[in-house]
């Protein structure tokens, strides 16, 4: 009696299960495979409900402006541009024989749209850069089809530096039928790239056939991004020949991308990257606020140790506070100096001994070998009388531990918003800039305010230049945000994959030209 | 008899997923981190203004007190609406409805092979008890229970992947691209059948029903097989709806290292994310799938063994 009931409860559950397989299996699509199979940690394709729906890496659309290999601005929809005097008035020239992804032209009429929409969406989210249009048009009045081929953008206060401002991100540009009403996409990014995508399986795989009808140079072959969260999976994945590339930043960590270069069938590029690591001080305690610790900490951390033993050599020695990727870098000094920081020390601890709290984001053990870097750190923070308590903190804690100032060392990487420096410049070194107080840097600098402020509306490039030269220097006598190292993209590649190639300070690989010999 | 069995294990069923849902949505309060912030701020790539704060927060109902938003989500679930996700602005049940089949269909793999593997190595430590055999297999289920996740995936990579090319490495595609998530996803419960299925099994050939069996003569197998396995299985039974109940959640390690498209990833990136409708969602539907499959186990008791009374003992 009782075997039998058993018997017939397990057949049961096998048979549900077995039956529930069958259906699960026949509901999904094999993977497809594609000439160029390459791969990156996250979906670069969000969605229809994401400001530009693919990231700019995928080359599906395009933006008004670009930068070139060096980080200026450079021509892309807009062949040229010009201002007014006053800085108020900037008028674009767009590409002719440009074609939508739907075969509709590319003209001023499609630009008012796309202005249209950003206006909608804005604060727009997104994986990439959230779209605000105050940051990135701040003041625009209007926006004018002068002509099929001529817009002009009308802002209320000079915006100096626009083309900076607009870069990739900031001006991405969709055929007018793409959106929904609220601003959003209704299906497929319609863009004007190289590429178009034809096929997305969330947190899987997108695929990108070449669009025919391109204005510029045509991609070569399909396509296949998939998305291999690990960075072990992905090195694993290159060596089985399964994928034959990586791509988007954190591509491969330094340490596997030295294991791979022991494979002879492999290739490893770098080009500067936007994002650099910092150490960020809570000077609003004794004494971290005494200048003189806060130098004594930036020169006992010799740099180089880190870069070349712990980033194996994948990385840049940086002594400003501004990424080496921006076009307005100066390349400061950044010394290492142990003697003169035990001096410093002793004048402001005497020889007592002081205990801080080291925090970073558990996220960054992701990409970087933070837990070494901040072992090191606090290996020599003993020479100079600072018993660093490290903590590891979840994004969210350690966001809150540096709002309510309950650290006295944080460390965290730093990204540039844009290729034009003010905004960083005004979140961390202004006075009452956003970061300066959330974090409680407690940086003050009159003159450093006065440049702040007034480069934004310097209309002379040069005069600009200096500006943000001088701005640098007094944000590294402050000590407040220790520059690290700057960050390089690391682009690992199989031979077989041809024309595969990073492109300087873009974000950005030669996607269209790659085909697998 | 019966219904008092049934009454009791629907009011309990009732209070637990109540527990549930105020869990569920207080996770918001007790989190660190404000979401809105979080969202805006892009790992501190940008840093919002109040204006953008305060429109954010407006959009995300956060400017409403705790109670009134947790009536409105109460009443959002009830029509079967989750809400939409913070990050990705879509429904949360289309998030969890794209990557729910290929989580069901790693868990059903996982759980056969954990079966079969616990069930057959059980059977066989049990019968071999105190020999060769079975010291191995301790040596060896000690050694897989011990092993984090991560390693021993990574470990299986490199040798049936990467050198031997035997599976990929990782994705969804084929039978093949199963069989490393599965064994290592698998691992651990099988281990812990096979070591309860043992345990049971010597209990019961010892037992006088056994002795009595094997007394007229039944081959040790053939009584193994069809008396003492057949009262075991009901301890395996209950771990199977632990088990059951847990696969909603995915396994969020094994998914990321093989880079399986499931709800596990989802639920990670949701809580780096702060992307609350999403968690809200997971918490209640793996709540109600534990209070589901265990009220599923209570009745099979019931219905295997009839003596389970009303106090369900």
């Amino acid at each position: 009696m009782f075997v039998s009931r058993l018997r017939h409860v397990m057949f049961s559950v096998f048979f549900v299960f077995f039956m529930a397989l069958l259906v699960v299996q026949c509901g999904m699509a094999a993977e497809q495979r594609s000439d160029v199979l390459i791969a990156g940690h996250r979906d670069l394709v969000p969605g229809e409900n994401d400001p530009y729906y693919t990231s700019t890496l995928l080359h599906v659309w395009e933006p008004l402006v670009t930068r070139d290999e060096e980080g200026w601005p450079a021509p892309a929809l807009a062949t040229s541009w010009e201002t007014s005097e006053d800085g108020r008035v900037w008028t674009f020239h767009l590409r002719q024989g440009v074609l939508f992804h739907d075969l509709t032209p590319f003209d001023a009429q499609a630009v008012v749209a796309n202005f249209e929409r950003y206006q909608k969406i804005s604060p727009a989210n997104s994986p990439f850069y959230p779209f605000r249009i105050h940051e990135t048009y701040p003041g625009l009045k209007e926006v004018v089809a002068v002509d099929e081929y001529t817009v002009r953008l009308v802002f209320e206060e000079p915006v100096a530096a626009l083309p900076f401002l607009m870069v990739n991100f900031g001006s991405a540009m969709f055929s007018p039928s793409n959106f929904r009403d609220d601003g959003f996409f209704n299906g497929f990014p319609l863009g004007t790239g190289p590429y178009r995508l034809v096929e997305h399986r969330k947190d899987q795989y997108c695929r990108l056939e070449p669009f025919e009808q391109y204005w510029g140079e045509k991609a070569v072959s399909p396509v296949v991004v998939r998305v291999i969260p690990q960075a072990e999976t992905r090195f694993a994945a290159l060596k089985t020949e399964e994928i034959f590339g990586v791509i988007d930043i954190g591509s491969l960590t330094p340490n596997l991308a030295m294991e791979l270069l022991k494979d002879e069938r492999f290739v490893v590029e770098v080009a500067p990257s936007t994002i650099a690591h910092y150490l960020f001080i809570n000077g609003t305690r004794f004494p971290f606020n005494d200048v003189r610790l806060r130098k004594a900490i930036s020169l006992i951390i010799d740099r180089n140790f880190i870069v070349n033993e712990l980033y194996y050599g994948y990385g840049e020695v940086l002594g400003s506070i501004l990424s080496s990727a921006s076009p307005f870098h100066v390349p400061l000094p950044a010394e290492y100096n142990p003697e003169e920081a035990k001096r410093l020390a002793r004048e402001v601890l005497g020889d007592r001994r002081v205990s801080a709290r080291f925090i970073f984001p558990s996220w960054s053990l992701q990409r970087y070998p933070y837990k070494e870097q901040t072992e090191y750190i606090q290996s020599v923070l003993k020479e100079i009388g600072i018993d660093a308590n490290i903590q590891i903190l979840e994004g969210g804690a350690f966001n809150e531990a540096m709002k309510a100032g309950e650290y006295e060392i944080a460390m965290r990487n730093q990204g540039l918003p844009s290729a034009e420096p003010n905004t960083i410049f005004t979140w961390y070194v202004l006075s009452n800039g956003a970061g300066n107080v959330e974090y409680h840097l407690n940086f003050q600098n009159a003159e450093a305010d006065e440049l702040i402020l007034a480069a934004r509306r310097e209309m002379d490039m040069e005069k600009r230049f200096d500006m943000y030269r001088r701005v640098q220097e007094l944000a590294r006598d402050g000590y407040h945000w220790i520059p690290l190292f700057n960050n390089v993209d690391i682009l690992p590649y199989h031979r077989r994959l041809k024309g595969f190639h990073a492109m300087g300070k873009r974000y950005d690989v030669t996607l269209w030209r790659a085909y697998l010999e | 008899m019966r219904r008092n069995f049934i009454s009791r294990r629907v009011v309990q069923a009732g209070v637990v997923v109540l527990g549930v849902t105020l869990v569920a949505f207080g996770l918001q309060e007790v989190m660190p981190g404000d979401p809105v912030e979080l969202l805006l701020q892009k790992e501190g790539l940008f840093h919002p203004t109040p204006e953008e704060i305060a429109v954010f927060r407006a959009q995300l109902g956060f400017d409403q007190p705790l109670p009134v938003r947790y009536v409105r989500w109460m009443q959002q679930v009830f029509r079967g609406d989750f809400g939409r996700s913070y990050v990705s602005r879509r429904p949360v049940i289309m998030e969890i409805r794209e990557r729910l089949p290929a989580t069901l269909l790693l868990s059903m793999v996982t759980l056969l092979f954990s079966l079969l593997v616990g069930l057959f190595g059980g059977v066989i430590l049990a019968v071999y008890a105190g020999g060769v055999l079975d010291h191995l297999g301790r040596i060896f289920s000690f050694l897989l229970r011990s092993l984090p996740t991560f390693f021993l995936g990574t470990m299986l990579m490199v040798l049936f992947a990467e050198r031997w090319r035997i599976f990929p490495t990782s994705g969804m595609g084929s039978w093949r691209h199963l069989v490393l998530p599965a064994l290592v996803g698998g691992s651990g419960f099988s281990v812990v059948v096979m070591r309860l299925l043992r345990a049971h099994l010597l209990q019961a050939l010892g037992s006088d029903y056994v002795l009595a069996a094997r007394s007229r003569g039944l081959a040790l197998v053939w009584v193994t097989l069809k008396r003492a396995c057949a009262n075991s299985f009901v301890t395996v039974l209950s771990l199977l709806g632990l088990y059951l109940g847990g696969i909603f959640g995915g396994a969020p390690i094994v998914e990321t290292i093989f880079a399986w498209p499931g709800v596990g990833r989802l639920l990670i990136t949701s809580i780096s994310d702060r992307d609350f409708p999403v968690i809200q969602a997971f918490v209640l539907i793996l709540g109600l799938a534990y209070v589901g499959f265990q009220a599923l186990i209570d009745w099979f008791y019931f219905f295997l063994d009839p003596r389970v009374d009303s106090d369900g003992e």
